[in-house]
């Protein structure tokens, strides 16, 4: 043990390479799970009775994975509000693109979502000042907006000095009748940043366009998942004239199963870097076996005298056994307050709620020692073996 | 008479160099009282060292018996054999082999690690051991800061800590200047006054001196086994308590 406080800088660099995969793969899993945490948080605040219907049909041999045979309209979503439904409740549309928008001499680029049906209600979003919108603004193209808290805030200073302000949008004016309520942040997209008009007025004046990109429908009750998903379906594909046993050309999915895409393909992610990771430890694993065999050779007067006073084979064995297992706990001890660091860095740079998963802090310390166990056998075995005299008369 | 401490009985040792076979021991008989003090001597190749390491339970014989304390030994395992070295040898090394950076008490106390003796006797037994050496107001240093004769002086406190049955001098003033080499001598043979049996390997006849009887080695074979008169300056027979 003392040869590891004496050769201070030796033990050092032999446990960098346990430090930094430690490091590595504590980052990783951490940060991995404060993103997938903060991806639940959001899914779940979309609500998780609600059902996503996206147009095409998923294909993996094509280059985006989507094939786009026929977009959605608002006829789509209108047959589906005109179904006298039985498992889905709300149903909504939105089209979402980011555009120049402007108050006086202000001009800021913000999303801009176009929405049509139950789209607040379904989201879980409330209004906090003024009115929400009808279906009847957007078949009208009422140039109305509501606005994000943060939009009103960098436009007017205050919320409540939103309403009835007129904003340009693509140089078209939109008078604000309505100011969401906050809601927490997730990553990569903030909903308090956004800015809501009528689908109707969008697709005609912002966008030309009238397809629709997203249709949702949310599930009466969540037990019903299932027939909701299948309800909606039928309607669709009826609607769309699909022949019986021809392909949906849509796809359609849950919160839930959104999650486990998402969870399956940050997984995979997570496990990918980690393996990395995990290389690095195997070369700092194989460092540490390098110094033990130096060690070992450097002390074999010390293995011969202390065989002389006493020790057994297995006496010695655990000694180095130990150093090495010492040394490796230690990288990992170093390694994983690095890697926390290193995740709340992340998290506070990539706007998440860092997480620190107690079971890949154990985890990282059981791996450490596993790995001074296993590298270190076999030099302590080699230790233990010496033959006292030969190792007292080593010079 | 009582049972000997050590006995040998046509103790042999061959070693396997590639094809060929070397005898190191051809057949040691011998006897070691309690309370002798031992000499081996002989030139190099003459197998005092083989003899040594058997003796001191660090290499087994090839053929012959050897028994301790009338209990044969000759055929342990090599875990009874460390516990055997750790309770009833002492070890004095040429080559002193203290454990660098470690203090002097540190030293005295390492033979404890391989025993279960409470921590309040390893340190009173460890301060008397130093006592003993003359080195108790040396026990804080670490070894660095030591002469030759202190580092061989911690050696001997060291391998008295475990009250063991035999101490086994190896060369003990081979890397000493003569006035030190006496010094050490004075210890050991005061420590034998005192009762504890030792067994010396040197090749030095003054230093041979000290001991009591000298035990002649040659090609492997004891050539000759003489008590020696009592030196002046020592009482002979110390009685046991």
């Amino acid at each position: 043990m003392r040869s590891l406080v004496t050769n201070k800088l030796r033990t050092f660099l032999t446990i960098l390479g346990i430090i930094i995969g430690i490091m590595s793969v504590i980052t990783l899993l951490n940060v991995g799970e404060s993103a997938q945490n903060s991806i639940t948080n959001s899914v779940n605040s979309f609500g998780s009775d609600l059902i996503s219907i996206i147009p095409g049909k998923i294909d993996v041999s094509s280059i985006t994975g989507i094939v786009l045979d026929k977009p959605f309209t608002v006829d789509d979503v209108r047959a589906l509000e005109e179904h006298d439904a039985l498992y889905y409740g709300g149903v909504a549309a939105m089209n979402a693109q980011g555009l120049m928008t402007q108050y006086e001499d202000k001009t800021r680029r913000y999303t801009v979502d176009g929405i049509y049906g139950d789209y607040f209600t379904l989201r879980n979003m409330e209004i906090a000042y003024g009115r929400n919108f009808s279906n009847e603004d957007s078949q009208s193209l009422a140039r109305i907006a509501v606005i994000g808290p943060k939009v009103a805030e960098e436009y007017f200073g205050e919320v409540q000095l939103a309403l009835g302000k007129k904003i340009r949008i693509n140089g078209i004016p939109f008078t604000v009748i309505g100011v969401q309520k906050p809601k927490d942040a997730v990553p990569f997209m903030d909903p308090n940043e956004i800015i809501y008009v009528p689908l109707g007025t969008y697709q005609k004046l912002l966008t030309g366009d009238d397809s629709v990109q997203i249709i949702y429908a949310n599930s009466k009750s969540t037990d019903n998942m299932e027939y909701a998903q299948r309800e909606v379906t039928l309607v669709l594909r009826r609607h769309r004239g699909i022949a019986s046993g021809e392909e949906s050309d849509f796809s359609i999915q849950t919160s839930g199963e959104i999650l486990s895409t998402i969870n399956q393909i940050t997984g995979i992610f997570t496990l990918f870097l980690s393996a990395i990771g995990g290389i690095s430890l195997l070369v700092g694993g194989i460092g540490i076996m390098n110094i033990m065999f130096v060690t070992v050779r450097e002390r074999t007067r010390e293995i011969g005298l202390r065989k002389a006073l006493g020790a057994t084979n297995r006496d010695i064995l655990l000694q180095f056994l130990t150093e090495a297992v010492v040394v490796t706990v230690l990288g990992g001890i170093i390694g994983t307050i690095l890697g926390v660091l290193l995740t709340y860095i992340f998290a506070a740079v990539a706007n998440l709620e860092p997480v620190i998963s107690l079971q890949s802090v154990s985890m990282a310390v059981g791996i450490s020692a596993a790995i001074g166990l296993v590298f270190g056998i076999y030099p302590a075995r080699q230790a233990s073996l010496m033959s006292p005299i030969e190792a007292l008369r080593f010079e | 008479m009582a049972e000997p401490l050590i006995k040998l009985i046509d103790i042999r040792k061959t070693y396997k160099m590639g094809e060929t076979e070397y005898q190191a021991l051809k057949g040691v008989s011998l006897t070691v009282e309690k309370g002798d003090f031992l000499a081996i001597m002989g030139p190099s190749g003459s197998g005092k060292s083989t003899l040594m390491h058997i003796l001191g339970c660090l290499d087994s014989p090839s053929s012959g018996e050897y028994f301790l304390e009338s209990k044969e030994i000759g055929k342990l395992a090599d875990k009874d054999l460390a516990k055997i070295r750790n309770e009833k040898i002492g070890f004095v090394f040429q080559a002193f082999n203290l454990l660098q950076r470690m203090t002097v008490l540190d030293n005295v106390l390492v033979p404890f690690t391989y025993s279960r003796i409470p921590r309040a006797e390893q340190m009173e037994r460890a301060n008397k051991a130093l006592e003993k050496v003359g080195l108790e107001s040396k026990k804080s240093n670490k070894t660095n800061q030591l002469s030759g004769g202190q580092i061989q002086r911690t050696a001997i406190a060291r391998s008295l800590v475990m009250n063991p049955a035999i101490i086994f001098a190896d060369e003990p003033t081979g890397n000493l200047d003569s006035k030190t080499s006496h010094e050490i001598m004075s210890i050991l043979a005061k420590l034998n006054e005192q009762g504890n049996t030792i067994i010396l390997v040197t090749h030095e006849d003054d230093i041979a001196a000290y001991a009591k009887r000298i035990v002649k080695l040659r090609d492997g074979e004891v050539v000759s086994d003489e008590k020696q008169k009592a030196r002046t300056n020592m009482t002979t027979e110390k009685k046991e308590k």
